[in-house]
């Protein structure tokens, strides 16, 4: 489906931007050159198009839905679905497994099988009462066999992975670093509010505004939020407050506990991380919920700035993310 | 008739000597072997995955830093992200005073 985006230009001149839908999230790419705006977002949609037909949970002709019909045996893939699984497992790797691309199956078991949207539209439907589900580990993520020089991809047999965690944070690194390099203009590429940028930094960096639910930055935001300038890497943020849903009297998130299956009973519900790629943010985001209070010394042990917000609002920050609160 | 041009002291000798050159191989190719084997570790990841499904020389889970693809990432192109043994920081957010929209917002999605 072609993106229906907007083109617009800050007052100043300076940055020119587009949003759209897509990838079941909210698109936005802002460059420093306005005669670059139309040829990054073509781009940036092209990228997008080969990314849901290669990594999509949701569409049934998808290269990772097909790639289930292997059966545990090993299997031709494209190097965009072989990227976006060798992010998922240095995630997993780097997390000692907090972050897991092996929790399809899992997420469909609490009701998140289908685009957000769907999902959304089937909790209004009369629920039956109180439900619980237990979801039994097939394999683990260190049974899969990526190897990327032949192209070839086993996933052990009753495994459906869910990349979602790691696979837009890892496309728009890539998508920001080619649109770059092509265009030769500063890039920031938003999926979903996982941010990498590229080239030509704008005056006095990039600034972007941290807070629970990724929104328009033009619109004001409820709850904390902290406006910051970044000038490499990325940033990611995780929320148990988006992608929110009832489903057999339980409120879900799409946050989940490897070790439970069920969304993550976390103390912080929002976390912001700066890092070298946007991969690497939303890795430590995604797990710092996981970890709940061990997160901000894991955090700080690394060298990661972030803020941390508890699910009561108090905000933490950690490796020198700034202390001083903007809304 | 004596088959034999070398005499027994002189074949026992020989033979000594030749064990001796064995016993000294044995013991080189064995250091050798140790010595590779402490190479093989030293230059492998710290956190090299266990395959438990089926090993193969060729396959690795994680620890490949070769790309696939020609448009690259991040984590394909600097060289960092997928052959480090961690997240990589950058260099810490600042504060901004500029008075105008930011130019995205980051939050859950």
């Amino acid at each position: 489906m072609k993106a229906t985006s907007t083109l617009q230009t800050q007052p100043s001149g300076r940055l020119c931007w587009a949003n759209w839908n897509a990838i079941g999230t909210a698109i936005r790419i802002v460059v420093t050159d306005a005669t670059q705006l139309e040829a990054a977002r073509a781009m940036l949609e092209d990228d997008l198009a080969v990314l849901d037909m290669s990594c999509s949970r949701f569409r049934a002709d998808s290269e990772l839905i097909q790639l289930e019909a292997s059966a545990g045996r090993p299997a031709k893939v494209s190097p965009v679905l072989a990227g976006a699984v060798r992010a998922a497992l240095r995630g997993a790797r780097l997390t000692d497994g907090d972050v897991d691309p092996t929790l399809g199956h899992a997420m469909e078991a609490i009701g998140y099988d289908r685009d957000f949207v769907l999902v959304q539209a089937r909790q209004s439907r009369p629920q039956a009462a109180k439900m619980r589900v237990s979801v039994s580990r097939a394999a683990s993520w260190r049974q899969i066999e990526l190897n990327e020089a032949a192209g070839l991809l086993t996933v052990p047999v009753g495994v459906r992975l869910d990349l979602g965690a790691t696979a837009k944070a890892w496309a728009a690194d890539r998508s920001a670093q080619r649109i770059a390099r092509v265009l030769s203009c500063g890039v920031l590429v938003s999926l979903g509010g996982d941010i990498a940028i590229a080239g030509d930094l704008p005056p006095g960096g990039w600034s972007v505004r941290v807070q629970d639910v990724t929104g328009d930055p033009l619109e004001p935001t409820t709850g904390p939020a902290d406006v910051i300038s970044i000038r490499e890497g990325g940033l990611a943020t995780s929320s148990t407050r988006a992608r929110r849903w009832e489903r057999g009297g339980d409120v879900m998130h799409h946050i989940l506990d490897p070790r439970t299956g069920w969304p993550a009973e976390s103390v912080w519900r929002t976390v912001s991380v700066a890092a070298g790629s946007a991969l690497d943010a939303n890795i430590a985001s995604t797990a710092a919920i996981i970890r709940g209070h061990r997160a901000t010394g894991w955090l700080a042990k690394l060298g990661l700035p972030a803020r941390l917000v508890a699910v009561d609002g108090s905000v933490k920050t950690v490796a020198g993310w700034p202390k001083e609160v903007r809304s | 008739m004596n088959g034999s041009p070398i005499s027994g002291p002189t074949r026992q000798h020989a033979r000594r000597q030749g064990q001796a050159r064995m016993s000294a191989l044995t013991r080189v190719v064995g250091a050798a072997s140790v010595l590779g084997a402490v190479a093989i570790a030293v230059s492998l990841p710290q956190s090299t995955s266990v395959n438990t499904a089926s090993a193969s020389p060729a396959t690795t889970s994680l620890t490949s830093a070769s790309s696939g693809d020609d448009n690259s990432s991040s984590d394909d192109n600097s060289g960092t992200a997928s052959s480090s043994s961690q997240l990589q920081p950058s260099a810490a957010p600042t504060t901004t005073t500029t008075t105008t929209p930011p130019a995205a917002t980051s939050g859950g999605s």
